[in-house]
């Protein structure tokens, strides 16, 4: 009975304007979708060569440090640490070209002195501290819209609407909702036969274009693709599948509480601006004023003054601590000299893991306000399996706050094995002189983790339940006439 | 047979709609619900369709209970409502074919969609038009060949006749005539009482929710009609000239 109607949905749905308009479009979006990410300027592959070439420059580096000592690379850094580019970043963009791309782990050759002097008598270098570049200025606001899946999904969401708002609404107006309803079917049935025919409706064009998409990346080679990445498309298909899912259920529930189905589409329009654009945008203007991020002039005035108190404490003119250079045979200036660069490492990354912190705390709150909007949900789930926007930014960061420390227990430990070191770190002249094995230093490894995507995923699984149960008791207690 | 039993509807606690509605429809009969509009002849045909669940009372179809049965007593009840439009995009044939299967045909064959449509008087050019090139009187013979089509015991139908010409008029009677014939029991509602003495073996008046007055062939025949009509649906107390 149930497939009567679903058959009969599907036909009338096929026999529509919105129907040949969406399958038009759909496949042509894809198709410029897989275009613009796999080939347009060189695509993902030319910025994966570039990931590579600037890893292996800056492992050459590393290599080249620790050849000459463990001194040297614990003064000098692991260096440029690069997050690897999404393959999938044409699923998700998550506007990762305004994003940075990497972190600094790396001595600044500007931060040397370069001595002979009386007031600096012998050349030194500021040992390396972990640094988070600002994102990438973008003047056109254009240009952050994407043609990835996430926009193609939010345009399947218009559509929903498009094909759901008359569901109910249009039967009883034609006076064929009480024919049905005439027959030995519940409104239950009635109801998942509406929603079968407009999900089969709706997904089978998406599913058209997601092949052809596929078929574009995978003939053109622009992209190559591994198993793991199959999966997270597949869960990517999942989230459009649930996120048609839901808006069908609202438009469902829209259209069997009005008895006019303009009405209902009017009210569906604006539940879909105000759950795509206008919510999203006034909470982060609000979480913005609510706590505002420090200005980087702010940032930087704070570090100068608190490094100045350090350098005032330990340098010229008020302090004589460090009129002696750092050597091997006097373990008590190094200790000094170590202890003003350890002050000064504290600062530079407190301040610095503060201000991003900082950020990452202001971006996470406007993401948890925003995610009461499917839409939103599914955005950060798409990004989550991508692994590209803010959140995996965030990964990234904080495999990288947990490399700095590998790297320096690294140091630590391989110093302790020669005994004609001091053993004080971070100062190269308290530290071992001998040469390392590049192989025994720790590499930077970015774990992907999808923890991210377990809380959207899940509310997007909730918002489907929540809007069938509204669906459902409005079109029970709704005039079948 | 069609019944109610003390069959009542009060919208919000205070309007009455239907007021305690007992009357029975035997197979092979037509009765007729007039009423002005508001009188309850929807909510009645409602009711017994189970789109509303009655406030108390019953109705029966056979002996089936329709509010405690409702999927069970909808397969012997058909329903042919005011204004349909049906699936405007589809043709004849094909909003047949959905009905019939809905209706719980297992197989519906072209022969049998054409043998229907043509017994409601539908042109055979007709069958694989598409709907929305349909005039209402001919929209009306598709809305019963749906209700034959699906062969149940009991027709119900809603202000059918409204905005029919006289012959679409004369015609869909007919049509119920023939229904009578294969002894369907067939409940309407209309306003219009000409059509309604024509055809009907029972006559019900119903005033604000209560049946005033229920006329069988034979009071039909001696009383006038008219001024009955005036008399409880308007109001109005015809002098003896005009009632003549």
């Amino acid at each position: 009975m149930i497939w009567h109607i679903v058959k009969k949905e599907i036909y009338h749905n096929l026999t529509t304007l919105r129907f040949a308009l969406m399958i038009l479009l759909l496949p042509l979006l894809m198709i410029a979708n897989a275009l613009i990410y796999g080939l347009a300027g060189g695509g993902w592959m030319a910025e994966n060569n570039t990931h590579h070439q600037l890893a292996a420059r800056s492992f050459n580096e590393l290599k080249a440090s620790a050849a000459q000592s463990l001194a040297e690379l614990a003064l000098v850094g692991p260096g440029r640490i690069s997050k690897r580019p999404s393959p999938l970043i044409f699923c998700a963009d998550g506007a990762d070209e305004v994003i940075p791309k990497f972190v600094m782990m790396k001595s600044d050759i500007h931060s040397s002195r370069s001595g002979g002097n009386d007031a600096e008598p012998y050349a030194w270098r500021f040992p390396w501290t972990l640094e988070y570049p600002l994102p990438s200025e973008s003047g056109n606001s254009m240009q952050r819209i994407k043609l990835d899946w996430v926009f193609i999904g939010i345009l399947m969401s218009f559509f929903t609407i498009l094909f759901t708002f008359d569901a109910i609404a249009g039967e009883r107006a034609r006076g064929t909702l009480s024919l049905i309803m005439s027959n030995q079917i519940s409104r239950g049935q009635v109801l998942l036969a509406k929603y079968l025919g407009a999900f089969i409706t709706l997904m089978v064009p998406l599913a058209i274009g997601i092949l052809m998409n596929l078929l574009v990346i995978l003939l053109s080679g622009s992209i190559p693709l591994a198993g793991g990445e199959w999966l997270r498309i597949l869960g990517m298909v999942g989230l459009l599948a649930l996120l048609v899912s839901s808006f069908i259920f609202l438009g469902l529930f829209f259209s069997s509480r009005v008895s006019n189905a303009i009405t209902g589409l009017v009210w569906l329009l604006l539940t879909w601006v105000c759950l795509a654009f206008a919510f999203p945008s006034l909470l982060g203007t609000f979480v913005g004023n609510l706590n505002p991020i420090p200005s980087v002039d702010e940032v930087s005035l704070r570090k100068e003054a608190q490094l100045a108190q350090i350098e005032e404490e330990f340098r010229e003119p008020h302090s004589t601590r460090l009129k002696k250079a750092p050597s091997a045979e006097d373990p008590e200036t190094t200790r000094r000299w170590a202890t003003y660069f350890l002050a000064r490492i504290e600062t530079q990354t407190q301040l610095a893991d503060a201000q991003i912190d900082w950020q990452f705390r202001q971006v996470q709150l406007a993401r948890d306000l925003t995610q009461f909007s499917p839409i939103a949900c599914f955005q950060y789930a798409m990004e989550g399996l991508a692994n590209t926007g803010v959140v995996s930014y965030m990964n990234f960061v904080k495999h990288a706050r947990r490399y700095r420390q590998t790297f320096t227990d690294f140091i630590k430990t391989e110093d302790r094995t020669d005994s004609a070191s001091l053993h004080i770190y971070p100062v190269k002249e308290g530290l071992s002189q001998k040469p390392v094995d590049v192989a025994a230093v720790p590499q930077f490894q970015e774990a992907l983790s999808h923890e991210s995507v377990l809380l959207p995923v899940g509310l997007l699984i909730l918002f489907n339940a929540l809007f069938f149960i509204i669906a459902q008791i409005s079109f029970l207690k709704s005039e079948v006439k | 047979m069609l019944q109610t039993r003390d069959l009542t509807k009060v919208y919000n606690e205070t309007v009455m709609a239907v007021n305690a509605l007992n009357l029975t429809v035997n197979d092979g009969e037509i009765y007729v619900v007039l009423g002005a509009n508001g009188a309850g002849k929807s909510t009645t045909i409602s009711m017994l369709l189970n789109f509303i669940e009655p406030t108390s009372g019953t109705a029966l179809i056979g002996d089936i209970e329709i509010p405690k049965f409702p999927l069970e007593a909808k397969r012997h009840l058909a329903y042919v409502s005011e204004n349909v439009e049906l699936y405007r995009n589809f043709t004849a044939r094909q909003n047949l074919a959905f009905f019939a299967k809905l209706g719980g045909r297992k197989k519906v064959s072209n022969a049998d969609l054409d043998a229907t449509l043509g017994r409601v008087g539908l042109p055979e050019a007709a069958f694989t038009r598409r709907v929305k090139t349909f005039s209402k009187g001919m929209r009306q013979r598709l809305g019963i060949a749906i209700a034959m089509m699906k062969n149940a015991q009991a027709v119900l139908l809603d202000e059918p006749t409204s905005g029919l010409d006289p012959k679409g008029g004369a015609d869909f009677l007919n049509l119920l005539r023939d229904l009578r014939e294969e002894g369907k029991a067939i409940f309407m509602s209309t306003h219009d009482i000409f059509r309604a003495k024509e055809i009907a073996d029972k006559i019900g008046i119903l005033v604000a929710g209560n049946l005033e007055r229920e006329l069988t062939r034979e009071d039909i025949a001696q009383e006038n009609l008219e001024a009955l009509y005036l008399r409880y649906v308007a109001g109005y107390e015809p002098a003896e000239e005009d009632s003549e």
